[in-house]
């Protein structure tokens, strides 16, 4: 907290009045979309807040940098991700060596798919309606941190494979195998809590 | 274009991010393939209800009172540094 507890007056010196509205109409409108990013990274709420905090302190201190008319939620969602790079070095560095077996591009729709529930029903509503917000919420919180980055940026957030190299900083070849193995990961994990809930559900 | 390119391209057609004449050619095998159109429909449809999901969460309002407080101190201690 105390990183991103300090005041903003320390460099605010010669910001004029107009400036500070821009910041603060650009504050009202990316809070949210910002913080259930950081709450989706960090998976905690006052941690979400604390990076949040840390990222407008940070975009402030840049602000005169930044140019008007240029990308400003993009500009926003890097500072955000580089401050959370920053405080979780280490967890950020560690997936990078989970080695994840490719089990195909449509494990989960091909799962649903071949259900005797799809062929009774002959529509995947069932399943899909078996989803639960705890489930998504788990399911990426168990993806290795730079694939969770990429896919909550492209899934969640809808930036463009370019922007999210940007953002993060990697090549757009790099941007696509991440999207690609998170994106795996998540529907395995997804069909898993299915069953499980299915099983406790005692269907 | 055959079902296993198809699905190899899917994830990058439904992000919008292919050349256009690829695209178009997903597209054609799409509308075409009930296989393919089930994988795409299902991927669509997942896709709406993971971010139905993550966006139900807003930012608390503490915080959002918290970084507007910080801001306007911010201002005023501007204003007392600006005179030396
Ligand atoms: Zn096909």
């Amino acid at each position: 907290m105390d990183g991103a507890g300090r005041s903003f007056t320390e460099m605010d010196q010669g910001r004029n009045r107009g400036a500070q509205e821009r910041y603060e109409a650009m504050v009202e409108e990316f809070l949210d979309p910002l913080y259930r990013t950081a709450l989706r990274l960090t998976g905690h709420r006052s941690d979400a807040e604390d990076l949040v905090q840390e990222t407008f302190l940070r975009a402030w201190r840049s602000f005169d940098r930044f140019q008007e008319g240029t990308n400003a939620r993009a500009w926003l969602f890097k500072i955000l991700m580089n401050a959370y790079i920053d405080r979780y070095r280490r967890s950020h560095r560690e997936p990078e060596r989970v080695d994840q077996e490719d089990i195909g591009e449509f494990y989960l729709s091909n799962r649903v798919h071949g259900s005797t529930e799809f062929s009774e029903r002959g529509n995947p509503e069932a399943f899909i309606e078996r989803i639960m917000d705890e489930h998504v919420r788990k399911a990426l919180s168990q993806l290795p941190a730079p694939f969770r980055m990429a896919v909550v940026l492209a899934d969640i957030e809808g930036f463009s494979y370019k922007e999210i190299s940007e953002i993060l900083d990697i090549p757009l070849g790099t941007v696509m195998s991440r999207l690609h193995r998170g994106r795996q990961q998540l529907r395995q994990a997804l069909w898993e809590y299915a069953m499980e809930n299915r099983r406790v559900s005692g269907e | 274009m055959d079902c296993e390119q198809v699905i190899r391209l899917l994830w990058t057609w439904l992000d919008r991010e292919l050349e256009v004449e690829v695209s178009q050619e997903v597209e054609e095998h799409v509308r075409a393939c009930l296989r393919c159109k089930e994988h795409a429909d299902f991927e669509r449809r997942l896709r709406e209800i993971i971010q139905t999901c993550c966006k139900k969460d807003k930012a608390p309002a503490g915080l959002r009172a918290r970084l507007l407080a910080l801001l306007a101190e911010s201002s005023h201690g501007g204003d007392a540094l600006s005179g030396h």
